[in-house]
């Protein structure tokens, strides 16, 4: 493995490690020093797994849709790969989010799931994302398959506003933001660090993955299809 | 341990279980690559 090489791993590898450092550190802050919210009780610390899987999976999914824009204008395959791999790992986290939400859903409203706007959006949106590879696989030219998953990606992104803008616009159960509010968090501040802690851990951990799994796409294709390549291309 | 306990502690798993999947699919992938990369590439 040259240095280069060796050096474009350790850019994913260092924030990935600072981050699950991070997770462990929070896990720990949870429950050592932010206070119980009084109204749910223990559930509400859900919160801070929820919120960053929710932040993360949103953002993976709008920076696919962002590097399919950029790739439908440059037609660059390095942007489709980081493209591809965002979206991987924004269906990850999207596959945690709906397996937590529902938990947090079963105590706080008595049941796991309710025909809610967000979280149908947010089902939506998962959905949208499986149907980004369904595309890739189903095309036989591989150019072709880039093409049109950009466009489900670009299309899949117009729900993300949907999503955030749902609980104003609709009658909805789900709560309003208590951090990201015009006149500023409504919570006890140790609530809201905590929180700003966990979202920083798990995005240094997905942009950490995400640098990695782009390299290994890149690595990928150099070597299944090495005459259409990226010879040359610094990763 | 009650019910909320319980979701808590399986949701904060959960964290850790979709964050190890990915990085357990990155490493099978670079494992599947070098083992088809020749010796003088590598």
């Amino acid at each position: 493995m040259t240095e280069s090489r060796r050096y474009a791993g350790t850019l994913g590898v260092v924030p990935a490690a600072i981050g699950a450092v991070l997770v462990i550190v929070t896990t720990w802050v949870i429950f050592a020093w932010t206070p119980i919210e009084a109204t749910q009780g223990v559930i509400q610390r859900i919160y801070y797994v929820h919120v960053p899987l929710a932040w993360i999976a949103e953002m993976a999914f709008a920076m696919t849709a962002l590097l399919g824009i950029m790739y439908l204008w440059l037609r660059d395959d390095r942007l489709d790969a980081a493209a591809v791999s965002a979206a991987e790992g924004g269906v990850f986290m999207a596959t945690g989010l709906l397996i937590v939400g529902p938990l947090w859903a079963r105590v706080a409203w008595g049941t796991y799931w309710t025909p809610d706007p967000r979280l149908n959006f947010t089902l939506i949106l998962f959905f949208i994302f499986i149907g980004y590879f369904m595309v890739r696989g189903a095309v036989v030219d591989p150019d072709r398959g880039k093409r049109l998953s950009a466009v489900v990606a670009i299309v899949g992104a117009l729900d993300i506003p949907l999503i955030h803008m749902s609980v104003c616009w609709f009658r909805s159960l789900h709560p309003e933001p208590v951090v990201l509010r015009p006149e500023g968090p409504q919570a006890d501040p140790r609530i809201v660090v905590t929180l700003l802690l966990a979202v920083a851990a798990y995005t240094l951990v997905f942009l950490g993955l995400w640098r990695l799994r782009y390299l290994v796409e890149i690595a990928d294709r150099r070597i299944l299809n090495p005459r259409r390549s990226l010879a040359g291309v610094a990763p | 341990m009650t019910r909320p306990e319980l979701f808590v502690f399986i949701a904060l798993s959960v964290g850790w279980a979709v964050t190890g999947a990915w990085t357990w699919r990155i490493a099978r992938k670079l494992n599947r690559l070098d083992a088809s990369t020749p010796a003088s590439d590598a």
